[in-house]
């Protein structure tokens, strides 16, 4: 017999699976780069953060421990993701990497920051 | 029925890292590849959380962590080397 | 048992365990810190033995590793009282020459931190009643003696004199631990007390030349004995007060020690007789050699000490109770003149600038006092009555006399070459006196030479322990009933096995002994005279290598071939290593594949019952497969950097799943943590590598490769599978059984750390302290160029 915690933990692994199959095909279908990066960033939170709530609904031995653990697992999730993109989008920058031609505000200023002495960002 | 969520789970979230690795392929540039290998490293640490939620074990757990944290370094620094080609200051 | 005998090594180890931090106390309070701990060891010292005054010795034991024999025993006998008095006594004076020798801006928490640790070392030596325990305090000696030795370590000589010293002993220490093994081994027994009672039946063990043999040259190393002897003028690149203590008057006699604790068991034997005297001989007569051919005023106390430490070998190598006594008397003798004939030697040094008797001459008009008390202890050293040391050197000739030597091992010696041993006897009593009046006119009459400082009388402070030594050369003198011969008694008995009631007088009548005390010093005095023309000059370089030329040859050859050896293989090209690693590996899975038996040959084998795999779904499992090897093709076949650094670090985070489908989650954290840490890595490393590799290998070269990596890959599965189709069964029921009866503890993962795999834990504290050692080296490095 399935108890009201299965049933809700089996609910938030699919609603996170959707997030993440969502953000896998984005990452393969938009135009550029930098609207490539933001289909990733909702399976990173979402996805795994539903997941890591299932963990906590199921997952036996003391609760504090296995929801301090996931809390922690969600919490460098949420810091770390917006750093990594903006790491990554100022690389894409400097290196040159032109938006789509569908881009109507562009912020970054005109020339790239940073000297580019040692990287092939064109791969 | 838990027990065949998570594999269909599993299941979904190789697939994810498929579609990624296609990208890892393709990408034009660099980045393209970094944003990539990124997000297979948070689709590693889903996978592995479901594994946990499956064998109903937290030891798993410890190194999605581990994982979350130096999959970030990595890559900050991997970005930081493509801008400025030297990571430490 | 009085276990309050352990504070006697304890008390200064502790003090050298807390000086290094305690610079605050400056360059007046260290001194007095030091010298206070050393005195109150001193009275405790003779509290504690006051029963081995009477001829009782006072021992201490606690069981450490019984199984192995290891005890901490301590033992203060005769002989131990006699060692512990010149340790304490001596190093007090020392630290009281070292407070106004050294320069307040030296690094003087170090040095008197090496200090007492080497003063605890030396006392753990001679109260050592377990030979396993003396030979740790052995070590200990020569890694204090090391530290003190390179204490100027921006002095290239103080280096390379270090690390002879510490070569030189360490295999010395080696050859003791050595012998010391099969000694123990073949008697039972390591403790000293236990030994010294069956001295006639170690003596019939077949083992025992090699024991004997081995231990000898560990005393020999230690003594600087020939042909080990070059080490200590090497080791005169130490400063002034290291010398005084170290290398005249404790640790030099340490070897010395050795053979008179063991001359109750092995002197009767005719390999001890031959070798011990043989040597000792030999090093006294090119000791003496050496004295006169170096123009370095330490360089001559140096080749002196190893002419009168040959001595007191050659006298232990008689056998006899008299040569015993001789020896015995002429440790106390020789500790009092040559620790005031360095401390001497550094007060000139530190007034007139120079040690060199080319610069030096004429002193006594400017140094008056410094002359009188340098004479004293030159006068004793050659032996002039009425002195310790012509008391000393009479009993020395006595000893080597045929009438003396009727009842020992050497009694046919005696018989067929009567004259053999007394003519070597005056023939180093002779360099000897020669070499004493080179010291004393060579620096202090004379023309005055050319002084680099002008030099004038030191502080009293720094005075005073070479006159303190120097009127106890003189007391002895003249009373040595009062003063001496209690302490001589009860050490001379406690080496010989027997109460021994010496008598030691300044006039024993007209006998030989004082006729060869004449000829050896008018001798002397003639060989002076007919080289005085030379006296500023060094003899002539003796044909033939010496040994301190041999061991130059031996490191650099050692060093050199090692060099040559390494960069063959070591070509710095990564296709090379892993050619070979790889290679290695293919040899042997291929060689156990030709032996082995297949559990799937012949026929489908079902996997065993209990895989220990968890439950993954298939299809995500084929999917990862796919993706791994997708990416690892990209990593192989791209071209261009940065695709392979980045599918490289996604196959090594994929690979992690597989440890997960296998149940092991520590492994999967150990894989995530490294292929992150090396992905960082080989990013940081980057930035050094040129721009563009080469654009095109070889084809024939690709081929090859990928070839040799398809077998690799194959044999890798096919190793994998063989494994896994073998029965499973955890090792872990073995543990668990074993762990409290077999181990005695109850928490089975910390005995597996501590005593299942020992070895593996012991492994990675070594490796862990190297990179600890290497990190702080760099970090220092760095701290000095900024």
């Amino acid at each position: 017999m399935t108890s009201g915690a299965e049933i809700l933990a089996s609910v938030l692994l699919l609603i996170g699976l959707a997030f993440t199959l969502l953000g896998s095909v984005g990452l393969v279908r938009f135009p550029d780069f930098y609207t490539r990066m933001h289909a990733p960033t909702k399976a990173t939170t979402l996805g795994v953060s539903s997941m890591a709530l299932a963990a906590v609904l199921v997952i036996p031995g003391g609760i504090v421990a296995v929801l301090m653990k996931a809390l922690t697992i969600i919490a460098f999730l949420f810091l770390t993701a917006p750093i990594g993109a903006h790491m990554m989008a100022r690389a894409a920058r400097s290196g040159g990497i032109a938006p789509c031609e569908e881009t109507r505000i562009d912020e970054m200023p005109t020339e790239p920051v940073g000297e580019d002495d040692g990287g092939h960002p064109a791969g | 029925m838990l027990a065949t969520v998570t594999s269909i789970v599993m299941f979904g979230l190789a697939l994810s890292m498929a579609l990624c690795a296609y990208r890892l392929f393709r990408g034009p540039a660099v980045v393209d590849r970094l944003l990539a290998v990124d997000t297979i490293s948070t689709n590693l640490l889903a996978f592995l959380i479901v594994l946990s939620i499956d064998q109903r074990t937290d030891v798993y757990l410890d190194s999605v962590i581990v994982l979350a944290l130096l999959a970030f370094v990595a890559t900050v620094a991997i970005a930081k080397a493509l801008v400025w080609g030297r990571i430490i200051d | 048992m009085r276990l309050s005998l352990l504070v006697i090594p304890i008390l200064p180890m502790i003090l050298a365990g807390l000086l290094p931090s305690a610079g605050r106390l400056g360059h007046r309070g260290l001194p007095l810190v030091c010298g206070a701990v050393a005195s109150v060891t001193l009275l405790l010292a003779l509290r504690v033995a006051a029963p081995a005054f009477s001829g009782h010795a006072v021992t201490a034991t606690i069981p450490w590793a019984p199984a192995t024999g290891l005890n901490l025993t301590f033992l203060v006998d005769g002989l131990s009282l006699l060692f512990l008095l010149l340790i304490l006594g001596i190093g007090l004076l020392v630290i009281a020459f070292a407070r106004f020798y050294l320069s307040p801006d030296e690094n003087l928490p170090r040095f008197y931190a090496s200090l007492m640790l080497f003063m605890a070392a030396m006392l753990g030596v001679v109260t050592a009643g377990n030979l396993l325990l003396l030979v740790v305090f052995w070590e200990l000696t020569s890694i204090s003696s090391f530290l003190l030795i390179g204490f100027w370590d921006r002095d290239p000589a103080a280096r390379s004199g270090a690390y002879q010293s510490l070569i030189v002993t360490g295999i010395g220490g080696l050859a003791l631990l050595a012998g010391v093994l099969v000694l123990g081994g073949a008697a039972g027994t390591f403790d000293i007390v236990a030994l010294a009672a069956r001295g006639a039946e170690i003596r019939a063990l077949p083992e025992m030349p090699v024991a004997l043999g081995l231990i000898l040259v560990g005393a020999f190393t230690k003594s600087a004995q020939v042909p080990f002897h070059f080490w200590l003028p090497s080791a005169m690149a130490a400063p002034t007060p290291v010398s005084a203590y170290l290398h005249s008057a404790t640790m030099v006699k340490a070897g010395i020690f050795l053979l008179a604790r063991l001359w109750t068991i092995f002197a009767a034997t005719e390999l001890w007789f031959y070798a011990v005297t043989g040597f000792g001989a030999a090093t006294m007569l090119v000791g003496g050699w050496g004295a006169l051919r170096h123009t370095d005023l330490k360089r001559l106390l140096a080749y002196s000490t190893i002419s009168q430490l040959g001595l007191i070998t050659m006298l232990y190598g008689l056998g006899t109770r008299e040569a015993a006594l001789a020896a015995t008397f002429h440790i106390l003798n020789h500790a009092s003149f040559k620790a005031a004939l360095f401390m001497s030697a550094g007060i000139i040094d530190h007034e007139a600038g120079t040690r060199d008797f080319a610069q030096l001459g004429g002193l006594r008009r400017h140094l008056p006092r410094m002359t009188i008390l340098v004479g004293i202890a030159a006068a004793s050293m050659a032996g002039i009555p009425p002195l310790n040391g012509f008391m000393s050197k009479e009993l020395f000739y006595e000893a080597t006399l045929p009438a003396h030597m009727a009842d020992s091992i050497g009694a046919s010696l005696g018989a067929s070459w009567p004259w053999l041993l007394p003519v070597v006897a005056v023939l180093g009593s002779t360099l000897t006196m020669a070499y004493c009046l080179r010291l004393v006119i060579g620096t202090f009459f004379g023309p005055e030479g050319p002084y680099p400082q002008h030099p004038h009388e030191p502080p009293a402070g720094m005075r005073a322990p070479v006159e303190l030594l120097a009127t106890f050369c003189v007391a002895v003198g003249f009373l040595p009933g009062l003063i001496a011969e209690p302490l001589i008694a009860t050490a001379t008995s406690a080496v010989v096995g027997a109460h021994v009631h010496p008598h030691l007088a300044l006039w024993h009548g007209l006998n030989p002994a004082l006729l060869m005390t004449l000829i050896g010093l008018s001798a002397g005095a003639a060989l002076y005279a007919a080289r005085r023309g030379s006296a500023r000059r060094a003899l002539p370089p003796r044909l033939g290598r010496t040994a301190g030329e041999l061991y130059d040859v031996a490191i650099h050859g050692m060093m050199d071939s090692a060099r040559a050896l390494t960069s063959r293989y070591q070509t710095g090209r990564l296709r090379t290593y892993i050619l070979t690693i790889l290679g290695l590996l293919l040899v042997l899975a291929g060689w156990h594949a030709w032996h082995a038996s297949w559990p799937g040959a012949g026929g489908a084998a079902p996997l065993p019952a209990r895989m220990p795999m968890t439950a993954v779904p298939r299809g995500a499992m084929v999917i990862t497969v796919l993706t791994i090897a997708g990416a690892a093709s990209v990593c192989a076949l791209y071209r261009h950097r940065w695709p392979s650094i980045l599918a490289l670090g996604l196959v090594g985070a994929l690979v992690a799943i597989y440890f997960a489908w296998m149940s092991a989650p520590d492994l999967v954290l150990t894989q995530l943590l490294v292929e992150s840490v090396t992905t960082i890595l080989v990013v940081l490393v980057l930035y050094f590598l040129p721009r563009k590799t080469r654009d095109r290998e070889p084809r024939l070269r690709l081929i090859l490769d990928g070839a040799f990596a398809l077998l690799v890959g194959v044999s890798a599965s096919a190793v994998i599978y063989a494994i896994l189709r073998r029965p499973f069964e955890s090792i872990s029921s073995y543990h668990i059984a074993n762990s409290l009866e077999g181990a005695g503890g109850g928490n089975v993962v910390n005995v597996i750390l501590v005593d299942f795999r020992g070895y593996d834990t012991l492994g990675e504290i070594t490796v862990l302290s190297i990179a600890a050692i290497g990190v702080l080296a760099l970090v220092q490095a760095g701290r000095r160029t900024t």
